[in-house]
């Protein structure tokens, strides 16, 4: 019998994942949980609680919003704030929507969610606090947490006297630009879903596997011979150490994801890391508790507890899957679907193929528990023996399980060899990876991500196949620049620095980065800079490799023809500062551009006389 | 609320007009299938250009009384593209002297539609016969519908500015040029009048003068060196008509131009965008006025904002697609039937000679029949049935293939992964909606209800009430829509979202001037 306590926590745990009765979606019921157990709660890092409660605190406090998407924290920061700042924990539980709080002689109102209040309640609040944010004098601060919609909504439906409106315009440009036009308004506010989650991640994952819910694991008999799935993934999840591979590659997703501007809140990361564990397809919900790792057991598919398929939701019925936030993001990497021929092989013929007896020992059957498992060997055997479609089908089905499972474990030194990223949709993200590494060191970046990015770049500016990459070719198409070719020449900008012209990948203000186009010596004209997502980066891999997949639509091409169009009415400016005519006279001088055998872009002047 | 039909015009009476009128009254002489958005465009730039040199862009003195002088250019249009020559000239000539002479040779024999064809002025523009020669191709490669297998007199250079701008006509072998009204077939005349009519012509006229006749691009001075001296049509244009003074599609219409003249984008970079805002309005106008006959609740177009899957709203889309298909051919009859409803009618009926009275008001509302036509039936219903078919056979030709043709250049229908034709906005389709109708940025739920209340479209649970209500959809259905759509937004960079339940539409152009 499993340990009660281990058995409680991992209840707990459980309802983390995304199941439909969502208990831990709220702080409030997590609360109660916790009580009624007496179960640690799990605690994570939370900045900006301590920089709130220095502020307010402090000399000069400043209103403050928190806002963010569902599950971010807001409920949490606010009771911290509240407890931490000498608030009774009792009073708090009581539920008051608006909760008011002495601070030596000023009073903090805090409302841990906005949208709770009736409007009447909300009305006159909004008012107020438009009056005291807008007034230097006031004594009274206000702490609010809403998500981005009813904060807007609740401003919209206030009164609309002039504080309001005023107040109004401030939090749509905080919200939107995180910048306020408007000094007279001391407010400030806090967008949750800006943090980095793959920090987050890592560090929901060590609390997770390292709570002392799990000390009951070592005297349960279902662990004993090392084949409880739950226990099984904890220790896969725990790993050898904090660079582990499978954390590692995992962060990395979730990295690029919301580098691709798709945020992970915390309630997502939680439900990722109980979904890790404790994912079975058999059990209720797809998600299993102490109770069904025996009948598991006993049925011999404990392979289907993978981790690596419940990163993916694969335990889940694929409606569900597909209806969750979480896994649509990371189902974006088509990790599973998307694979290399090196990789295919080494799955399908690895057994038998000499060349790839050694990888297929270390890679496949060196994990017994979700690798070289009977079921995958006895579909491999009849899939190679030409079996019928239907078992055809079955082991495409785990193969695919073997893929996920390979992008996770495979080891960095094989990475190469395997090209690893292969098996994403992303396939230069492995590049995009090692260019934000670098850029985050200030490092120089590999010379290959620049000819890419400016050989991708050239490509798209001209609709031609062109092969310069030491120069970037700045072409018009003469009529509207949605036009797919663009014949004429405008200017060819140097890559390396020459003349005051230079083309590089630099950090931008968010930590990422993006490719910027030098055009003068001074200051004159600021570089033109562009931001490259894990998206744009691919897209211009593919394009400069030289092969387009329609899945790539309109969205990247057209934001690279804005591009375009900005470095146009900067090459502009530098003409009329350099004092360059357009054309003498009666003239009309047109550079056309030809190709010449090898590819290179040239251009070729013809005048016309008007 | 009776429908306006204004009285059809008689003063340009030819004889070569229609048989009776009938798309024509509900409609306009008149919108044509074979006609795309881009060709509508076109006509309606030559127009504007010839009525601006008369000083009276966008001024109409009487209603429907337009006649305008188009420009013809041909020595242009024969360079560019009646010219088959280069290549070969190229490959044979031995030098830049003896290229020149044995094209120009060539070229006076094949020019068509220009008298006495002499192109040696060109000998002076340029320094010598290859650069001619890529310049030429430069103005093929950036053609109107380039690729198209159109007659060389019906193919058009880029309009760079007003030397651009020529009629589409038909050159015979024996040299003669006519107006046959093929490819210019009188749509854009409609578009020019639909803005004369609008709420916004004052404003509308200065821009379009200013971006694109005033100021063209220097590129126009291409067409200008190739053309020489600019060439009008022998005859005036007219016979026009547009049957309303006003319709609320004519302001929307101009609108939605405004909105797109006014970005801080090229004047040329906005041609596309009012091509297509011009092809969605036209087909709304289409939809509209036979809804208006038909006496039926406002348009609506569910969109399906293509998923992976079959779904509910892929249904309904292909049903509300088939739906307003149908609804030009329903009003031709109804517009037909309604007058055996008259008084009039009925009095015919009731006299002496039915046949000749019932006739009399045929020919008086649809000027038809005309003339001796044995075959038809002396009773004055089966006139009716009669008339009522040879309409529909007419209107299947032309008219009623306009919903479909334009829907699907504009990119508004597809049939994606279906076998039905249905709504199913394309990503730049999508993109030219955010920058007509969102002026800086605006929250996605409004965004949903402004492209609804303004062009009925159908996308998000809240617009489709209706199928929600009467059960032959979830919300769900609906909200994934717009899910998708919001998605789709993003991606293409039209989007920014705060969160789950709050996201911006924001018009990239505007924000691009922000920042």
């Amino acid at each position: 019998m499993a340990n009660p306590t281990t058995a409680a926590w991992v209840r707990f745990l459980r309802n983390y994942g995304p199941i439909p009765t969502n208990d831990n979606m709220y702080d409030e019921s997590i609360q109660r949980a916790l009580r009624r157990h007496k179960i640690r709660p799990i605690t994570l890092p939370a900045p900006l609680r301590d920089e709130l409660v220095a502020m307010f605190q402090g000399d000069t406090p400043v209103s403050h919003i928190i806002t963010g998407t569902a599950g971010d924290g807001k409920t949490y920061h606010c009771r911290e704030v509240w407890t931490e700042l000498g608030g009774d924990v009792t009073t708090w539980n009581h539920g008051d929507k608006i909760q008011r709080l002495a601070v030596g002689v000023r009073t903090l109102v805090i409302v841990k969610d906005l949208s709770e209040l009736r409007d009447d309640e909300s009305d006159e609040l909004i008012v107020e606090f438009a009056r005291d944010v807008g007034d230097p004098g006031t004594q009274t601060f206000y702490l609010f947490a809403a998500n981005h919609g009813q904060l807007l909504e609740k401003l919209k439906s206030a009164p609309s006297t002039p504080e309001v409106v005023r107040v109004g315009k401030v939090v749509e440009d905080l919200l939107v630009t995180s910048v306020s036009s408007d000094a007279g308004i001391a407010l400030n506010l806090t967008d949750l879903s800006r943090s980095p989650a793959a920090d987050m991640a890592m560090a929901i994952i060590n609390e997770v596997t390292g709570h002392e819910g799990w000390a009951g694991c070592e005297s349960c008999d279902a662990s004993g011979d090392g084949k409880c799935p739950i226990f099984e993934n904890r220790s896969r999840l725990i790993g050898e150490d904090q660079d582990d591979l499978f954390k590692r590659r995992l962060t990395e997703l979730i990295e690029l994801s919301e580098r691709n501007g798709s945020h992970f809140p915390v309630r997502q990361l939680l439900a990722l890391v109980s979904n890790a564990i404790l994912g079975h397809p058999d059990a209720r919900d797809g998600l299993m508790s102490c109770n069904d790792v025996t009948a598991i057991q006993a049925s011999g598919k404990s392979d289907l507890a993978s981790i690596y398929r419940n990163v993916f939701g694969e335990n889940l019925k694929a409606s569900k899957a597909e209806k969750t936030e979480l896994f649509r993001k990371l189902n974006a990497f088509g990790i599973g679907a998307e694979t290399s021929n090196r990789v295919d092989n080494l799955l399908v013929y690895g057994a038998d193929d000499p060349a790839y007896s050694a990888d297929y020992a270390a890679l496949v059957l060196g994990d017994p528990v979700y690798g070289a498992t009977p079921a995958y060997a006895t579909a491999q055997r009849s899939y190679l023996e030409g079996a019928d479609d239907g078992d055809r089908s079955s082991f495409l089905g785990v193969l695919r399980a073997q893929r996920q499972r390979l992008f996770f474990t495979m080891p960095d030194a094989k990475a190469d060899d395997y090209d690893l990223w292969d098996l994403t949709v992303f396939r230069y993200a492995g590049l995009y990876l090692e260019v934000a590494e670098k850029i985050a060191a200030r490092q120089a970046v590999p010379r290959s991500a620049l000819n890419m990015v400016v050989r991708g770049l050239n490509r798209i500016f001209t609709g031609m196949l062109v092969q310069n990459q030491d120069e970037l070719v700045l072409a018009t198409s003469g009529s509207y620049s949605q036009s797919k070719r663009s014949p004429l020449l405008d200017e060819l900008i140097s890559v390396p620095r020459s003349g005051g012209e230079e083309v590089s990948i630099v950090a931008d203000q968010s930590g990422g980065f993006g490719v910027s186009v030098k055009l003068v010596r001074g200051s004159e004209i600021a570089p033109v800079f562009l931001s490259l997502s894990p998206t744009r980066f691919e897209f211009l891999g593919r394009v400069a490799e030289g092969a387009l997949p329609s899945s790539f639509s309109l969205e990247c091409h057209e934001d690279l023809l804005a591009f375009k169009a900005r470095l146009l009415r900067e090459t502009e400016n530098r003409r009329k500062l350099d004092g360059e005519e357009e054309s003498p006279a009666g003239e009309l001088v047109l550079r056309f551009i030809e190709l010449n055998p090898d590819g290179r872009a040239q251009p070729r002047r013809v005048i016309v006389r008007v | 609320m009776t429908m306006e039909i204004l009285a059809r015009p008689i003063e340009f009476e030819d004889r070569a007009g229609p048989a009776f009128w009938i798309d024509e009254a509900i409609w306009g002489h008149r919108l044509h299938d074979e006609q795309g958005p881009w060709l509508i465009f076109l006509e309606f730039m030559t127009v504007l250009l010839a009525e601006h040199r008369e000083g009276r862009a966008l001024k109409e003195e009487r209603l429907n009384s337009l006649s305008y002088k188009p420009q013809l250019q041909l020595r242009l249009r024969n360079l560019v593209f009646n010219n088959p020559h280069i290549m070969t000239v190229r490959a044979e000539a031995r030098s830049d002297e003896a290229a020149w002479a044995m094209w120009l040779e060539r070229m006076a024999e094949s020019a068509g539609g220009i008298e006495r064809p002499d192109f040696a002025y060109l000998r002076d523009r340029f320094e010598n016969f290859d650069d001619f020669a890529a310049v030429l191709s430069f103005l093929q490669g950036s053609a109107i519908e380039g690729t198209s297998n159109k007659r060389w007199s019906s193919k058009f250079v880029f309009p760079f500015g007003p030397h651009a701008l020529y009629e589409d006509v038909n050159v015979k072998p024996s040299g003669s040029v006519s107006n046959d009204r093929r490819f210019f077939a009188r749509s854009g005349e409609l578009l020019y009048l639909m803005l004369s009519r609008s709420q916004h012509t004052d404003a509308l006229r200065g821009l379009l003068v200013s971006r694109f006749l005033e100021s063209p691009a220097p590129y126009d001075s291409m067409a200008h060196a190739l053309q020489g001296e600019q060439q009008l049509a022998k005859q005036e244009r007219a016979g026009a008509y547009l049957p309303c003074s006003s319709h609320p599609t004519f302001d929307r219409l101009a609108t939605d131009w405004l909105a797109i003249l006014n970005l801080p984008i090229p004047a040329h970079d906005a041609i596309p965008h009012l091509v297509t805002m011009t092809g969605l309005n036209l087909i709304l106008y289409q939809l509209d006025r036979a809804r208006e006959l038909l006496d039926r609740p406002p348009i609506s177009l569910v969109c399906e904002i293509v998923s992976p899957r079959k779904s509910v709203v892929r249904d309904l889309s292909a049903d509300s697609y088939q739906h307003n298909n149908m609804l030009p051919q329903q009003a031709i009859e109804r517009f037909v039937r309604r007058v055996t409803e008259t008084g009039a009618w009925t009095e015919a009926l009731a006299s002496d000679d039915p046949t000749l009275n019932a006739i009399d008001i045929l020919k008086q509302e649809f000027g038809w029949p005309d003339g001796d036509d044995d075959e038809l039936s002396a009773e004055p219903r089966a006139l009716v049935d009669a008339l009522v078919e040879r309409a529909t056979v007419r209107h299947k030709q032309h008219v009623g293939k306009i919903h479909m043709s334009w829907a699907r250049v504009i990119g508004l229908s597809s049939r994606r992964s279906s076998r039905r034709v249905r709504y199913a906005p394309t990503d730049r389709l999508l993109k030219t909606l955010v920058i007509a109708c969102v002026s800086e940025r605006l929250e996605f739920k409004d965004f949903l209800v402004r492209i609804h209340e303004r062009y009925g479209f159908v996308i998000g649970d809240a617009q489709a009430r209706q199928f929600i209500d009467s059960g032959t959809a979830d919300q769900e259905d609906f909200s994934d829509n717009a899910h998708r759509l919001e998605e789709r937004l993003a991606s293409l960079g039209l989007l920014k979202r705060l969160s789950d339940s709050c996201a911006y539409v924001e018009n990239p152009f505007q924000r691009a001037q922000a920042t």
